[in-house]
């Protein structure tokens, strides 16, 4: 009965905790914006995750097993992502994704306007667009 | 009542671990089916941040911070119900697990009312889509929001519906303490789906 109490009084406090990081979270993402926002929110989601993963999922009282299994489901995460980036980030601009540079996806003027990055070229790069003016009003 | 032991099992730690590992096995799956999303997600949002933003801001913020606020405390409801599964507290296991369907229950319904007010706003693309809401790099996005939601939707549905299935059936017998495995799985799941939502609300709703 005791230990029931005293987990209770755990869990119910790590619940507050998580709460407090979702309040956080928001409030941070208007002040923030651009790659710090973009920091700022996943070191707070992993950070709640933790709390959900180590605790309520129980890891911290886990036997090792327990621990292998949990960890072997991030190690595969972390091959997907990194091949995959692998391709992607090494492409020079020109060749990179068919929705750039030659689209055969017709860009919007608000789309033309974005930045370059490291997958899409500077404007004077790419080619010209072949898109006809978009309708301004809905279909119907 | 007593934990009745498998016969392949030497006794009930080894059963609950095996419960445990072959849970996780299953999360270790499901983590590699949202992970590619999350890839694709990366893909995009690097070839076009600003679309992202854009895509972003159509979304309703609120809606999307008061569902995670439920889903957190959904798990919170959860990890108390596996606790007293393994107490032997049959009354508190039922009343816990019927809380957390309860709580997922608000989330599904909030989710539906927003998917209607994006519909109503024109942002399902090919769907009466509205063309000044952005152009097909936004409606990237927005395909994925609806995309990954549905999926998401998908797992806490399954979810709710054997939360309850567990609660009733908990509910008629005479003890908790022969199911506290299946419960303690069934947490892991939960949680699971949780975490997936704490990683896609900032990805989707607080993009800036």
């Amino acid at each position: 009965m005791q230990r029931l109490r005293r987990q209770t009084r755990r869990d119910l406090s790590i619940g507050v905790a998580l709460l407090l990081l979702l309040a956080l979270t928001v409030a941070l993402a208007h002040v923030l914006h651009g790659a710090p926002s973009l920091i700022a929110g996943m070191l707070i989601a992993v950070a709640k995750a933790g709390l959900v993963a180590v605790f309520f999922m129980e890891l911290i009282k886990g036997s090792a097993q327990v621990r292998i299994f949990a960890a072997a489901s991030l190690l595969w995460l972390v091959i997907i992502f990194s091949l995959t980036l692998s391709d992607y980030l090494t492409r020079r601009p020109e060749a990179v994704a068919p929705y750039r540079g030659v689209a055969t996806i017709p860009a919007g003027p608000i789309d033309q306007t974005a930045s370059p990055t490291a997958l899409s070229p500077a404007p004077s790069q790419r080619a010209p667009s072949t898109d006809p003016a978009p309708r301004r009003s809905p279909p119907h | 009542m007593r934990l009745d032991v498998a016969e392949q099992f030497d006794d009930r730690f080894q059963q609950r671990e095996a419960a445990t590992v072959g849970m996780w096995t299953f999360l270790a799956t499901e983590v590699m089916v949202f992970g590619v999303l999350f890839t694709a997600y990366t893909v995009y949002r690097a070839g076009d941040p600003q679309a992202f933003v854009l895509g972003s801001e159509h979304l309703y913020e609120s809606i999307g911070a008061i569902n995670t606020a439920i889903l957190l405390i959904s798990s919170v409801t959860m990890v108390l119900a596996v606790a007293a599964a393994d107490a032997g507290r049959r009354g508190r296991t039922v009343a816990l697990l019927v809380a957390t369907a309860l709580l997922g229950t608000c989330f599904l319904g909030l989710k539906g009312f927003e998917y209607v007010l994006d519909y109503r706003e024109g942002l399902v693309p090919l769907f009466h889509y509205r063309p000044e809401n952005g152009g097909p790099h936004t409606q990237l996005f927005l395909a994925f929001y609806f995309i990954v939601t549905v999926l998401h939707a998908f797992h806490l549905a399954t979810g709710v519906a054997l939360v309850l299935g567990f609660a009733a059936a908990i509910h008629h017998d005479r003890s908790v303490t022969p199911r506290s495995n299946q419960v303690q799985s069934l947490g892991l799941y939960w949680h699971f789906v949780d975490v997936v939502w704490i990683f896609l609300f900032p990805l989707l709703y607080l993009v800036k």
